[in-house]
This record gives structure tokens, C-alpha cells and sequence, in this order.
């Protein structure tokens, strides 16, 4: 690299640290048994108060290939904002992240940043989800399924109770509804036809029930992946039916991994990205689990 | 017998008209239009506003010069966003005769570079709770490659394929503003006049 670019990507990067006063811990375990059981701290300035959390979950199909630095940019921004932002690892597929793994890894995850809330300066009972894809599925789950058997978590750091509030992007809400790929198949170890109890064991809509914690969902409807009726729709209906708060940004024109900017496709834009859904999103936080202080 | 055909031949070409002469004239110089008017497809997915680009332009350079405005439903559910945006841009066409192309040696139509500015802004309402929510601006630049296709009459149909760098506001100041880059994909229907 030529010494003048060298120069002007360390000035940048220094002027960029020097703007930020998020501290961020990389690459802590939660769970010691696995290598990919990891996650990211973004601090944001020290306050008195206890703080708000999020705990991201990045998507990817639940497949070996996209990682947490998908959602960094998000778990800076929201920490910027004045959320404690926890961006996760989990197992994937292949390397034993078939289902129920994934989602008891994030279960996992969840009852660590409850277990060091106090250290991490974050109210336990403040904490909500934020995932894409198969991200926003496995919020849906830890907003849901806290109590099945079949995800309850195995790791030192024990079981956890449910998340005070989930953001769901573009999330499977029911398996059976998901066409038959192979990332499907693989995680789920096996077609719906196969073993459809497994399908639904596998669906946070399967869990729905009173005393659900508050959801939003950003979805865009031209998503042709996951298709916004057959789960943010149905989920959302699902969950007012049992008395519990349900949001729907739609994106018109949105696709799962495209996005309408300026008159054009951009790629990759999801629907997670676009302005609306991050106004809908600060604002959804700021009443479900309180403002920053 | 020969020397009376002779004769007949001669007086039939005494008496025949003289031969007329024919000049034809260069041909003028085709009118090309300067003007186009596209509509882009992407904002209109779910036919719910759209983009409308004018452009002018400049044959000697062989280049066009255009501005877009944008005005669309941009969320909807439990939610009403409306963006408003603006852009202005300037292709640079490569080639004399394009395929293709009816239209005149030289007109805005084959291989082109572009780039572009953008300015969106939206605004947010919840539905549910009956609340103004925050505005964002957006600012954005973009380079494309696109080739414009005119099949018939004045029709132009063009194709883009590019990458565009934008950044955020929260004009609230409730979230920090963030970076975003992607590739892009455009397809534009038009008119010439």
C-alpha cells in the first residue's frame, strides 16, 4: 500500500476513534464449551443509572458464511444512542448449529448479559432483542419460547427469562411456512414432511401467549424469502389475539436483501437498514424497555 | 435499309425532350432531441409513488445533464412514511450509432457512464398511536454504467447498473448518522422530445 494512502487510512481511523466514545470488548465467551459461542460489548458513556441492552442477533440462514459483522454498524449506532449493544455468535450449520442449538445458544447468551448486568452497569429486566433473517427468527424465539423444553439451554450460564422486548427483521415466525431450501433443511436437519413436529417445535409462533413481551417487526413486502404474511403478518395477529403489543413497519418495495434508494435496487439493503425502520426502531425501544438514561 | 433506320434513329432523337438532370442535395442533418423523461421503474414496486428524471442534453459534448425528484410511500403496516428526494446527475453517452437504437447518429441513446447526487428526507407517522415520529435526511452519491435501448419511436428504456454511498441523518440527533454502501440497479422507462 503507498505511503500516502497508508497515512490517510490512519488519520481517518483516528479521527473515527477519537469521535467515538463507545468502548467495545470483543470476542468474550459465553459459553466455554464452543470456539463460536462469542460476542461483542459496545459501552456506551458511563452512566449512574442502570442502562437499556440489546442483544443482536445476526441472520445469514442459519448458515456458516455471514457472521456478527453483518450487524456491527448496528450495534455501534444503538450504543452511540445510549444502549448497552451485545452482538452475538452462535453455532451454525454445518458445525452444530442444527436446531435446537442456535436457538440455545442465544438463550445462553441472554442469561449471560442477565448474569453480568450488574457488572455491565444494564437493568436485567430491560433487555431487547434485535435480529435479521434468521436473526429475527431467533429473537422471536427468545421472546417466546423462554419455557419449552425442547430450546431450553444446557450452559453454565443456565436458563434465561424471556426478552423484555423483541425486534424482528424480516424473521421466520412459522418454519413450515418456509419454502424448502437447503439452508432449511440443514438446519432443521430434515424436510417438514419428515418430521413436521419438529417444524413447529422450531416456530416462535407456536409459542404465542399471554404475557408476551412487546414485539416490532420490519418487514419489507416484496420479500420473496420471507414472505411478510405468512410470518410478520401472522405473528403480529397472533400476538394481539393474546393481548400482547405487535408493530408492523412494512417496507413497500422492500426485499429481503434489496431495498428501493433513490430511485434504484440497492444491495445489500435490507429492510433493517432503510431510515424508516431505524425511526420506527429507536422509537419502539424508547417505549418498550425505557428511554437511555 | 440500314441508312433509313439511320434516319429514324436522328430525327427520333432530334425530337425527343432534352434529358432532364437530377441533383439531389445533401440531406439535412437529422433534428435530435435534447430532452428525455424517464420514470424509474424501482420506485414504483409496489405502486406506490415513483421517480421521474428530465434531462437535457447537450449533443456537441455528448453528454446529459438531469435532475429527479422522488415522492413515495416508503413505510406502511402500523406505520406511514412518505420520502421525498431529489437527485441530479450527468451521463456521459460513448457511442455514434448505437444497436439497438432508431434514433439519429448521435443521439442520447447506447453506452453511457453517470454520476449522481442525492438528497431524500422522509417523514414518520405511528398509525397506532397517533404520533409524529422522527425525520431523516439522506445524502448520497452514485456512479453508474447503463446502456439506453430505443426500440421504437421515441421510447427509451434504459438499464443502469452502478454503486452508491449514502449517509443518515437522524435529524432528531437521536441517533447517530451512519454510512451505507451498495450496489446498485436501475431500469428507466422513457420519452424523448
Amino acid at each position: 500500500m503507498p505511503i500516502p494512502t497508508r497515512l490517510v487510512l490512519l488519520v481517518w481511523t483516528a479521527v473515527l476513534t477519537a469521535c467515538s466514545s463507545i468502548v467495545v470488548q470483543t470476542d468474550v465467551s459465553y459459553d466455554a464449551r464452543y470456539s463460536a459461542t462469542v460476542l461483542d460489548v459496545y459501552m456506551p458513556p458511563p452512566s449512574d443509572a442502570p442502562r437499556p441492552a440489546v442483544l443482536i442477533v445476526h441472520g445469514g440462514g442459519w448458515h456458516d458464511g455471514i457472521f456478527r459483522s453483518s450487524m456491527e454498524d448496528h450495534a455501534r449506532r444503538l450504543a452511540e444512542a445510549g444502549y448497552v449493544t451485545v452482538n452475538i455468535e452462535y453455532r451454525l450449520v454445518p458445525g452444530g448449529g442444527e436446531f435446537p442449538h442456535a436457538v440455545q445458544d442465544c438463550f445462553c447468551a441472554l442469561a449471560w448479559l442477565r448474569g453480568h448486568a450488574s457488572e455491565l452497569n444494564v437493568a436485567p429486566d430491560r433487555i431487547a432483542g434485535l435480529g435479521y433473517s434468521a436473526g429475527g427468527h431467533l429473537v422471536s424465539m427468545l421472546g417466546t419460547a423462554a419455557s419449552a423444553e425442547v430450546v431450553a439451554p444446557d450452559c453454565e450460564a443456565g436458563p434465561a427469562a424471556p426478552l423484555n422486548a423483541v425486534v424482528s427483521g424480516a424473521g421466520p415466525q412459522d418454519m413450515t411456512k418456509l419454502a424448502q431450501a437447503d439452508a432449511v433443511i440443514q438446519f432443521m436437519g430434515g424436510t417438514s414432511a419428515a418430521m413436521p413436529e419438529r417444524y413447529l417445535d422450531a416456530s416462535p409462533l407456536s409459542y404465542v401467549a399471554p404475557g408476551a413481551p412487546p414485539f416490532l417487526f420490519i418487514h419489507g413486502n416484496a420479500d420473496y424469502f420471507v414472505n411478510i404474511d405468512d410470518h410478520s403478518r401472522r405473528m403480529q395477529d397472533a400476538l394481539r389475539a393474546v393481548g400482547a403489543s405487535a408493530k408492523l413497519v412494512e417496507i413497500p418495495g422492500g426485499g429481503h436483501i434489496w431495498n428501493n434508494a433513490a430511485g434504484d435496487w440497492e444491495l445489500p439493503l435490507t429492510s433493517l437498514d432503510t431510515p424508516e425502520a431505524q425511526i420506527a426502531l429507536v422509537d419502539f425501544l424508547d417505549h418498550a424497555i425505557g428511554p437511555v438514561p | 435499309m440500314s441508312g433509313e433506320l439511320a434516319l429514324i434513329a436522328a430525327a427520333a432523337a432530334a425530337a425527343a425532350p432534352p434529358a432532364e438532370t437530377i441533383t439531389t442535395a445533401a440531406p439535412a442533418a437529422e433534428q435530435l432531441d435534447v430532452y428525455a423523461l424517464s420514470l424509474g421503474i424501482p420506485s414504483t414496486d409496489g405502486w406506490r409513488g415513483g421517480q421521474l428524471t428530465l434531462e437535457r442534453y447537450f449533443a456537441d459534448y455528448r453528454i446529459a445533464v438531469g435532475a429527479a425528484a422522488e415522492l413515495r410511500e416508503s413505510a406502511a403496516g402500523d406505520y406511514t412514511g412518505m420520502r421525498i428526494g431529489s437527485a441530479l446527475q450527468v451521463r456521459r453517452f460513448g457511442q455514434e450509432k448505437p444497436y439497438l437504437s432508431v434514433l439519429p447518429r448521435g443521439s442520447m441513446a447506447g453506452w453511457f457512464v453517470g454520476a449522481a447526487v442525492h438528497v431524500d428526507t422522509n417523514v414518520m407517522h405511528d398509525d397506532v398511536d397517533s404520533r409524529w415520529l422522527a425525520s431523516t435526511l439522506q445524502l448520497g452519491v452514485s456512479a453508474e454504467v447503463g446502456y439506453r435501448i430505443a426500440p421504437w419511436r421515441k421510447l427509451i428504456i434504459t438499464p443502469t447498473f452502478g454503486a452508491e454511498a449514502h449517509h443518515d441523518f437522524d435529524l432528531t440527533g437521536r441517533l447517530p448518522g451512519w454510512n451505507k454502501y451498495g450496489l446498485t440497479g436501475g431500469l428507466e422507462l422513457g420519452w424523448l422530445f
